[in-house]
């Protein structure tokens, strides 16, 4: 815009002079009147023409630069044809008689005209910067530029190329201020770089120059064309331009190696930073313990780190270019749908990836979305929680079956409490009818019973307990005696249930384990044995056998023929809380639970084992746990 | 109205005397079936018919909600007659217990053991307006 006024402004100016047809300017300042009038107004038309175009005005700037094409058309087939101009009546003739150098466009200036005047009719109609605008324009500054080139060495300030026409200075820097926009006006559109433009056309502007000088020179030596105009040494004007120009290719050449020099040790400097940037960033990417993905919009891996590797089970070479799906069937709409425009981008959230071994395994993914200058892409950071979600579930279920604990603890404690608080208000009622104490003796037994009751349950509680927590050294048992000890121990906790116990284990068989757990086992089985036992049977058994298998196992079996389960009451066995004999005795229900904890921490397993008559229990542990 | 016959069902033998002598001491003319758990309890239902159900929580075989389940499906469908109501009567203080029971529209009362008089006059007053 400035351009288009800076051009109006001057041909205004030079247009006014010519009007005013001032003597004493002309004497003064001869240089100013080199500008032809007709130049100057066609700078104001131009300008006009220019400011148009920028304010987007297309019709006035396309009207315009016809008219400037025409006038500069005018002029350049003027001198071939050797009519009488018509211009030169409108332009020249007025001022024939009184300005210094009244005269025709010269041939470069109307050319530059024609030019210009294209650029921006075809800037007008099409809206948008093309190569033609630019090339055209271009040629313009080039002359333009290496006009003021000349002008600026200061060595030609009356000589010029009478072969290619001659343009005044301030007519050059009008040319140069029309030129430069329609260069580098949005230049970028059409992908062509304005600082590798602006190089070259300083060195195209340069080589002009250069040519110009020379085949000037050439004319001179020649003789075909005597340079118009002489130094006084009487050398030609052209050797001091060229001798100019040497001086100035000098400085600049200078100037350049310098600056190369300093650009490339910058440039190796800089290289150096990035690739070391670059393996930073890549050791941090290949050290981290997160997966990291990149995939274009598509779903096809680009890149993939270590860890990705471990997660997945892929080398990372054969992750590149597959598809991101058969990694994360969840990621991306399915195959075949066109939309990849769909935004995969999220937070942290839980999807389920593939392995190479096509085993499914939960993972949290977050996604972000990389907006690069051509291409969108995505990074995905995949931390594997497999192990977490295993953790959770033994969690989850730890507490459920510590929950049912809870419950069935808050119940059963509460239960033989209720009853006795029913049984006190019963014996107090009794008394109040001065029952007899026939009638007292049994419900103060009751009361009894539900108190050892309770007595026994808060003991399963804290064997539990211990059984959790119980923390003791593997020694060497020796199993028959532990096993006699504890019939011993228990033979006579039901008198009315007299039961017979024989123990095959042989005297030698000593395991290394532990004794209190192992005591533990054993006391349960064995209580549970002659709680159980049958009432009908006149022979009530209790056998105790044990062995060492050939595997380094020792087996050990609790058989009874007491009254063993009903069928289908095998499932849930070893729960906690699973009473099958209620009204037989007042078990907790913690038993066999007891039994099966146990068991597993020393390394073994329970198993059940239904008899004709009566139930074995098969114990199997490690002959030697030393955990 | 008073209560013609109850069924307890309960596997606590001292939690049935305790009922079985609350109910006698209550009134005399109440006819009393126990069962020791639902399963039995099922079974009397298909002899015998009270006027109402004393129902534990915690039994094995079948507990008291298997057995509310068993009833509701075997019983209460198909009786056109009012089916003999239930109340709950549990050492259990938990009211997610007590919300669950109380889902079913034939289960009237959730008591907490042990059984007193005040709960049976509560009971017989609920079967009187249940048989308006």
């Amino acid at each position: 815009m400035a351009a288009g006024w800076f051009c109006v402004l001057v041909g205004t100016g030079i247009g006014s002079l010519w009007l005013l047809k001032s003597g004493h300017v002309a004497d003064t300042l001869p240089v100013l009147f080199r500008m032809q009038f007709n130049t100057a107004i066609s700078f104001v038309l131009t300008g006009l023409a220019m400011t148009a175009l920028l304010s987007g005005a297309g019709r006035i700037a396309t009207g315009l630069s016809i008219a400037v094409m025409l006038i500069g058309l005018a002029f350049l087939v003027e001198p071939l044809v050797h009519a009488g101009h018509p211009l030169d009546a409108l332009l020249i003739d007025p001022f024939r008689k009184t300005s210094p150098y009244p005269g025709h466009l010269a041939s470069g200036t109307a050319l530059s005209f024609l030019l210009i005047g294209v650029c921006i009719l075809v800037s007008a109609v099409t809206g948008r910067p093309t190569l033609l605008r630019v090339v055209l324009a271009a040629t313009v500054f080039m002359a333009a530029a290496a006009t003021l080139i000349g002008y600026g060495l200061q060595l030609v300030t009356e000589s010029d190329w009478p072969r290619y026409g001659h343009m005044s200075p301030h007519t050059a820097l009008c040319f140069a201020a029309l030129a430069l926009p329609l260069i580098f006006l949005r230049v970028e559109e059409i992908d062509y770089d304005a600082s590798t433009i602006a190089a070259m056309l300083g060195a195209a502007s340069y080589l002009l120059l250069l040519a110009l000088t020379l085949l000037d020179l050439q004319d001179a030596f020649e003789g075909s064309s005597p340079p118009v105009s002489i130094d006084p040494d009487g050398k030609p004007a052209s050797q001091a331009i060229l001798a100019g120009l040497l001086v100035v290719s000098g400085i600049v050449y200078a100037g350049l190696i310098v600056y190369a020099f300093r650009s490339a040790q910058r440039s190796r400097a800089i290289a150096l930073q990035l690739r070391e940037s670059q393996e930073r960033m890549s050791a941090i990417i290949d050290t981290a313990a997160d997966g990291i993905v990149t995939i274009d919009a598509r779903g096809t891996i680009l890149s993939a780190n270590r860890a990705m590797e471990t997660i997945f089970g892929y080398r990372s070479e054969d992750m590149l270019g597959r598809d991101v799906r058969t990694l994360l069937p969840d990621l991306l709409p399915a195959a075949g749908n066109d939309d990849h425009t769909a935004d995969i981008a999220c937070a942290a959230r839980e999807v389920e990836g593939t392995r190479r071994n096509g085993i499914r395994f939960p993972l949290d993914l977050s996604v972000a979305r990389i907006e690069l200058d051509r291409t969108v892409l995505y990074s995905g950071i995949i931390r594997d929680i497999s192990q977490r979600k295993q953790h959770e579930q033994e969690i989850l279920e730890v507490n459920a079956e510590l929950e049912a604990f809870a419950w069935r603890t808050s119940h059963d404690l509460r239960a033989p409490i209720a009853s006795s608080i029913g049984l006190t208000a019963i014996m107090r009622d009794m008394i109040g009818l001065q029952a007899p104490t026939t009638q007292l003796v049994p419900v103060i037994g009751r009361l009894e019973r539900g108190l050892q009751k309770l007595d026994g349950l808060i003991e399963n509680i804290i064997q539990l307990k211990r059984s959790r927590l119980l923390d003791e050294a593997t020694t060497s048992v020796p199993l028959a005696s532990t096993v006699q000890e504890t019939i011993e121990r228990l033979r006579f906790i039901d008198p009315e249930r007299q039961v017979s116990f024989a123990v095959d284990i042989p005297e030698t068989l000593v395991i290394r384990s532990k004794p209190a757990r192992l005591r533990m086992i054993l006391d349960n089985l064995i209580s549970n044995a002659i709680k159980y036992a049958d009432p009908d049977e006149e022979m009530r058994r209790v056998t105790v056998n044990a062995a060492l298998t050939g595997d380094g196992w020792l087996e050990l079996r609790v058989s009874d023929n007491g009254l063993g389960l009903g069928q289908g009451d095998e499932n849930g066995l070893f729960q906690m809380f699973k009473r099958f004999h209620p009204s037989r005795a007042d078990g907790s229900g913690l038993g066999l639970y007891i039994v099966k904890t146990s068991v597993e921490r020393l390394g073994g397993t329970v198993a059940y084992v239904r008899l004709d008559k009566g139930s074995r229990f098969v114990i199997r542990l490690p002959q030697r746990n030393d955990a | 109205m008073t209560i013609g016959s109850l069924l307890i069902i309960d596997d606590d033998e001292t939690d049935l005397f305790i009922c079985g002598y609350t109910i006698q001491r209550f009134d005399p003319d109440i006819k009393v079936v126990q069962a020791l758990n639902g399963r039995e309890g099922l079974e009397m239902l298909r002899r015998e018919r009270p006027d109402a159900i004393i129902l534990d929580i915690n039994m094995p075989v079948m507990n008291g909600f298997e057995f509310l389940e068993n009833y509701a499906r075997d019983f209460a469908r198909q009786f056109s007659d009012p089916v003999p109501l239930v109340v709950m009567l549990t050492s259990s203080h938990l009211g997610a217990d007590r919300r669950k029971a109380l889902q079913y529209d034939f289960v009237k009362r959730y008591f907490e053991k042990p059984l007193t008089s005040d709960n049976l006059k509560a009971l017989a007053e609920i079967i009187e307006t249940g048989q308006h």
